[in-house]
């Protein structure tokens, strides 16, 4: 059995005096995806986002493809790492946002060969050659050189899909990929997460599309006011949930 | 009552009336209509006009230069670059223009010499009257522009900064390549403006006898009292300059917001322009 590609261990993270993560153990294994669920301001995205930094966290640990994110202990003290080294450690977790946030001064193909050229130090050509696969990989070939303002909402989250991917990253996490969607785009980016789940990604996806998260994940989190509240595969998480709080939530939604 | 037409009838006729007016008065006014062709074109009116745009160009950039460095500085999450550049920009916003002119051409008289221990030089010598009205426009444009590409850069949705260190960028590969030529395009129309206000601004400079365009004016009225003739050559120089610019700023405008599309990666060689490289 290989080590989990993401371990995380007794994490804690605190805005301020306020506590938003107690105690959070999840193993990810490789090639896995699991789904975060729980209602809005549970800590969902704030986990997400704690996976590759974008939020600091007080204590606990992040290991992700043995490598521990963000933090070293020596002499029994935790430090914060460089940012060069936290910048390295980000190149292998791909991340997908709610809004998008693609580059608006960039084509699509200028998007996804930015990071690949600046930080991997990939050649320009091999890059746009890359960059071409990814787009018809996400059913985008034709929009290479389309501006984010041109692209339908659906579209900008494929190619920010395929901007992450270009950094060929160990992990994707996708943090609401569809909430920020009208009705008939969702569909098509989340053909496009379920086809990465069939190529073996290792996926963290927090997401409100129930039937999705059902459909693709492995296992599927529950979380609630900052604590994960149950784990375990959809069919069971879903249909006969074992704490109160998870019956309570699912009764609302399905 | 009028109907909306007759109102704008009324309203053309009125105009019409008030510009015949104006002609009018300034018709019979006693002045020499002939003198101003020709001084519109005498050599010192053009070698004015010339130091006149000379100092706009040069202090717009620096002005440009001072502006963005010090607008990363009052952005930054420091505290000391930010205090530093809030204390400029109080400082050189907050001193009228024709006062620090004076106090960078004067500064002689307290600081006769600058440099370090042996190596100095006459304040004199390098402080010529071009030198201190470069100065002085260039730190006060810098204070506006700082403000003003400030401005550009909080505008920058957080998300996209927030996507590029995701992908692995650093913070500084971050601001340089998407926070800055987004802040910079974003910063265009402003600065349109101030470049049209820095060319008037320039003639502040006549009292410290820089050869611009109204200095160049005064020299020659204060010898032949054609005052108000060569006020009026003065004044169509810089509306000829003030054009040029507004000109210069439209096409500007067009560029930033009209992106060349479909440059980009189709021969697999041309590259989007980053805004940066292009303004400043």
């Amino acid at each position: 059995m290989t080590a989990p590609m993401i371990q995380i261990h007794g994490l804690n993270k605190f805005f301020g005096t306020v506590q938003v993560l107690h105690d959070i153990d999840l193993d990810v294994a490789s090639g896995e995806v699991v789904s975060i669920l729980g209602p809005s301001g549970s800590g969902k995205s704030t986990l997400l986002r704690c996976i590759n930094l974008l939020e600091t966290f007080e204590s606990g640990s992040i290991v992700v493809d043995g490598k521990a994110i963000g933090y070293r202990q020596t002499e029994g003290k935790r430090r914060p790492l460089p940012e060069e080294e936290i910048d390295r450690q980000r190149m292998d977790i791909g991340m997908v946002f709610q809004r998008f946030n693609l580059f608006s001064h960039k084509t699509a193909m200028g998007n996804i060969i930015e990071a690949p050229v600046l930080v991997r130090g990939e050649r320009k050509d091999a890059a746009i050659a890359h960059g071409r696969e990814l787009l018809s990989k996400v059913g985008l070939a034709e929009r290479a050189n389309a501006y984010p303002e041109h692209l339908s909402g659906g579209q900008q989250q494929r190619v920010a899909i395929a901007r992450a991917l270009a950094m060929r990253p160990k992990v994707m996490l996708f943090d609401e990929p569809t909430s920020a969607l009208d009705p008939e785009s969702v569909g098509e980016v989340l053909s496009v997460i379920r086809q990465l789940a069939g190529e073996g990604m290792t996926m963290l996806v927090v997401t409100h599309e129930m039937g999705f998260a059902r459909e693709v994940s492995d296992r599927i989190v529950f979380m609630d006011a900052g604590r994960i509240v149950e784990i375990g595969p959809p069919g069971q998480i879903m249909a006969s949930p074992r704490n109160a709080r998870t019956r309570n939530f699912f009764s609302k939604i399905l | 009552m009028l109907s909306t037409g007759q109102k704008s009838h009324l309203f053309v006729a009125l105009c019409v009336a008030g510009v015949a007016a104006v002609f009018y008065i300034f018709a019979t006014a006693s002045f020499s209509w002939n003198e101003i062709p020709k001084y519109l074109f005498a050599p010192q009116i053009i070698a004015g006009a010339r130091v006149t745009l000379v100092l706009t160009v040069l202090s717009m950039a620096i002005g440009i230069v001072i502006g963005v460095i010090f607008a990363m500085m009052r952005v930054s999450a420091l505290r000391v670059p930010q205090v530093v550049a809030a204390g400029y920009i109080w400082l050189f916003r907050g001193i009228p223009l024709l006062v620090q002119i004076i106090f960078w051409f004067n500064l002689a008289l307290f600081m006769p010499r600058i440099g370090f221990g042996a190596y100095s030089v006459s304040t004199n010598e390098v402080m010529g009257s071009f030198t201190a009205a470069l100065i002085a426009l260039s730190l006060n444009e810098g204070a506006y522009m700082a403000e003003i590409v400030r401005g550009g850069i909080l505008a920058i949705d957080r998300g996209q900064v927030e996507a590029a260190r995701a992908l692995g960028l650093s913070r500084g590969r971050t601001f340089r390549r998407i926070v800055l030529p987004q802040a910079l395009r974003m910063v265009i129309p402003a600065t349109g403006n101030q470049l049209i206000g820095m060319l008037k601004a320039t003639s502040l400079v006549s009292v410290i006898g820089v050869h611009d365009l109204l200095t160049q004016a005064q020299f020659i009225y204060t010898a032949n009292y054609l005052i108000m003739e060569l006020l009026i050559v003065a004044a169509i120089w810089y509306l000829a300059l003030t054009a040029l610019a507004s000109l210069l700023q439209h096409f500007l405008e067009k560029w930033a917001s009209h992106r060349p599309s479909d440059r980009h990666v189709v021969s697999g060689k041309a590259q989007v322009p980053s805004g940066s490289e292009q303004l400043v």
